[in-house]
């Protein structure tokens, strides 16, 4: 029982802590974060089977390493000599086609795995690529010679409409007010469209929303999950 | 601009004040282990004089005093140390007050001896030293 409430809390705490770090903690990840990700486990899971450990001996520690990251992401947000300690800087790996030996080298980075990344981006020849630069996440971004790269609808003078954002107005038979007003339409107009759906009540609708073209997406929810929902 | 100052006044005083916060809630913990140890040092010190002059009703009486205000302090330093230290502790206290029921006055000294190694031992554990840091 004493394991089973102290994982509650440690849960929350760390998923709090992640939280307050920020977005890019989960998403891609630089070496100092990585470290702080790694540690965070690593401490959280301690105090959790070990009811001998105080639980302030697992909270104080990640408390810390929370409080460092923010320092470290700070700095490195304002400073560019800390952005360079802390985060590296990008290298580029291919040149106007060619491979910097010297640079695969400092990074300890072989041929093989190179060209098994170019691959899977989709390049199969070094000499289409103008720039291969390794990210000071660890990923490899490619920009390809100017007549191998993809062609835009600006390239073939198409014409284009501007996307826009879709907008969620009704999700799982809640209707979304505040959605709604930013989409410029009011409830009447919502429960006109749906009506000309055939559908009476909000309840009865699985998603609603403002597709990116403008356009109002509809879909009624299962017979089945309607007389459920009733 | 305004917007970007405030920005990166909230967060250096936020960072401030995880920072202090950490810092303080350490020099607290420090200060109360101290404190309580000192406090249950000095009752081991009169039931040992006790001892060493054969005053076992004494003795006695200050041992189950201490053990009370062990148990209270228990309480709160389980929160704050590994609880191995504080079962070794308490077992020798229950070690002691035995040894004292029966008048044995070599082992009652010798536990007293342990006792108290334990006890310094706890605020050491905590204390900001090369020692500790490495």
């Amino acid at each position: 029982m004493v394991v089973f409430v102290r994982t509650i809390i440690l849960y929350i705490f760390v998923t709090l802590a992640m939280r307050l770090m920020g977005k890019r903690q989960i998403g891609e990840l630089q070496p100092f974060e990585l470290v702080v990700a790694l540690m965070l486990s690593e401490l959280a899971t301690l105090p959790m089977q070990d009811t001998a450990i105080p639980l302030i001996h697992g909270i104080i520690p990640i408390l810390t390493l929370m409080t460092l990251e923010i320092l470290i992401s700070f700095l490195t947000l304002k400073v560019e000599f800390f952005r360079k300690l802390f985060c590296g800087t990008p290298d580029i790996l291919i040149k106007h086609g060619k491979v910097s030996e010297e640079e695969l080298r400092r990074q300890r980075f072989n041929l093989d795995d190179l060209i098994e990344e170019l691959r899977m981006m989709g390049y199969l020849d070094i000499a289409d690529i103008e720039y291969a630069i390794l990210e000071t996440s660890g990923k490899l971004s490619i920009i390809p010679k100017a007549e191998k790269s993809p062609a835009t609808r600006e390239d073939l003078n198409l014409n284009h409409q501007s996307v826009k954002l879709p907008v969620s107005i009704i999700l799982d038979g809640v209707l979304n007010k505040k959605n709604l007003s930013i989409t410029g339409h009011d409830l009447n107009w919502l429960m006109e469209n749906l009506k000309s759906k055939g559908i009476e009540d909000i309840k009865d609708v699985f998603i609603a929303m403002i597709d990116s073209k403008g356009n109002l997406f509809i879909q009624r929810r299962d017979k089945d999950e309607e007389k459920n929902k009733k | 601009m305004k917007k970007r100052i405030k920005s990166n006044i909230k967060t250096s005083l936020i960072i401030l004040l995880l920072f202090s916060s950490i810092t303080s809630i350490g020099l607290l913990v420090n200060n109360f282990l101290n404190n309580t140890s000192y406090s249950l040092l000095n009752s081991i010190c009169v039931i040992q004089l006790n001892i060493e002059h054969d005053n076992w009703d004494v003795s006695y009486n200050e041992i189950m005093k201490l053990k009370s205000e062990w148990e209270k302090d228990k309480k709160i330093w389980s929160a704050l140390i590994h609880h191995d230290e504080i079962d070794k502790i308490s077992e020798n206290m229950e070690l002691l007050i035995e040894y004292i029921k029966a008048k044995d006055k070599t082992n009652s000294l010798s536990h007293i001896a342990v006792l108290k190694n334990y006890i310094e031992h706890i605020p050491e554990l905590d204390k900001l030293s090369l020692q500790n840091i490495f």
